[in-house]
């Protein structure tokens, strides 16, 4: 693992390569599992002892998404994208309550690039996209306490004064 | 099919940080509109799968409403539901919007008009669709409210009522995407996925 904030460049795809579009689209994805593992770090960190357990299954989650990610990204012919060694936070996290927030902001993000690759993507690739969308969601919803109405879409936010989450991040974090 | 959405690009100098946005560096085509020279059979093919796209939008649509005509009835016949369900409701029918947006939906566009003033629904497909949650008939009511029947009436098992169909419509959702159209399908992974949420909060509450 690089110290450097910055990825290493992923190499062009030698024979064969996947449409661009589904390969990118799977390196974001990994890109945005990389960022969720490392966060969750944080949120088991600051979590209260009563959803310990669940950041802890979150965690793995995540996890398990990245790795097969990044066997994906192989079979598309790609380099995968390597994690940063660190990340910065959207906002501090110096409680259990910020904790929650950011696990929820987390599946928030990740829920967005699965949308993508489900759109980019065709077969298993696409079904298993809608599997990852899902969990997000519904842990999202688990760690925030509301619903929205499209999680994935940033150009569908909640109404503006909805328990939601603002998305539609041009935010950078 | 729509142009792709713009891309969430950062704001400043780019850092390596958590959940910036990141820039598309493609424009996602959506296939159908990959066609370049187009011979009689191409134009077909692309007919048919213009179709095909607006027919399921046209049945997410019908689902979607119908789950609304269910949060109808469930709010009818347990109003101390109503914290909990009226943001489910509200989502449910921008569902609906959503699949209509393009005036593609049928039935005259958007949910305007759900079971409250119990309009007919002559265009509906007969009963027993492979993968609707249909809800029981005459939940719909006579003018002026919607009708209760159908409900559940201990609240417990109304709410597990709810929670199933969001459940049923999110599994055919998920079915249906794989071989649609990319748009149709982020849209239908995205509401699969709102009514999974959906299903779990109605499922915690009961």
């Amino acid at each position: 693992m690089t110290t450097s904030a910055r990825p290493a460049p992923h190499a062009a795809p030698a024979a064969a390569p996947a449409p661009a579009d589904v390969l990118d689209a799977t390196q974001r994805a990994l890109r945005a599992e990389h960022a969720a593992v490392y966060g969750y770090g944080v949120v088991g960190g600051r979590i209260g002892e009563d959803r310990r357990k669940e950041a802890r299954e979150g965690h793995d989650a995540h996890r398990a998404r990245r790795d097969a990610l990044h066997r994906r990204v192989r079979d598309l012919g790609g380099e995968p994208e390597p994690s940063a060694a660190a990340y910065a936070l959207p906002f501090p996290v110096p409680d259990a309550d910020a904790a929650a927030r950011l696990a929820a902001e987390l599946e928030d993000r990740v829920a967005g690039v699965y949308a993508d690759l489900v759109r980019a993507a065709t077969g298993d690739t696409r079904r298993e996209a809608a599997g990852a969308l899902r969990e997000a969601a519904v842990r999202a919803v688990r760690w925030r306490g509301g619903s929205v109405a499209f999680p994935g879409l940033a150009e569908r936010p909640a109404p503006a004064g909805s328990p939601g989450p603002a998305t539609g991040g041009a935010s950078e974090l | 099919m729509p142009p792709t959405t713009p891309p969430r690009a950062p704001a400043g100098p780019r850092r390596r940080s958590l959940l910036a946005g990141v820039p598309a560096l493609f424009a996602a085509a959506p296939a159908a509109a990959l066609a370049t020279a187009c011979s009689d059979g191409d134009a077909a093919a692309e007919a048919a799968r213009a179709r095909a796209d607006r027919r399921l939008r046209a049945r997410s649509a019908r689902d979607s409403r119908a789950l609304l005509e269910r949060y109808d009835a469930t709010l009818a016949a347990h109003p101390g539901l109503a914290g909990l369900l009226t943001p489910l409701r509200a989502e449910t029918d921008r569902h609906v919007r959503a699949f209509t947006e393009r005036g593609e939906g049928g039935e005259g566009g958007a949910s305007g008009d759900t079971g409250r003033d119990g309009e007919p629904r002559g265009t509906r497909e007969p009963p027993g669709s492979p993968d609707g949650p249909r809800p029981e008939p005459s939940a719909g009511g006579p003018s002026g409210s919607p009708g209760t029947a159908g409900v559940p009436a201990e609240r417990d098992a109304a709410l597990a009522a709810l929670a199933r169909a969001e459940r049923r419509a999110a599994d055919a959702r998920t079915r249906a995407l794989v071989t649609a159209d990319p748009e149709l399908a982020r849209l239908l992974a995205s509401v699969a996925a709102a009514g999974a949420a959906h299903a779990y909060l109605l499922t915690e509450a009961a």
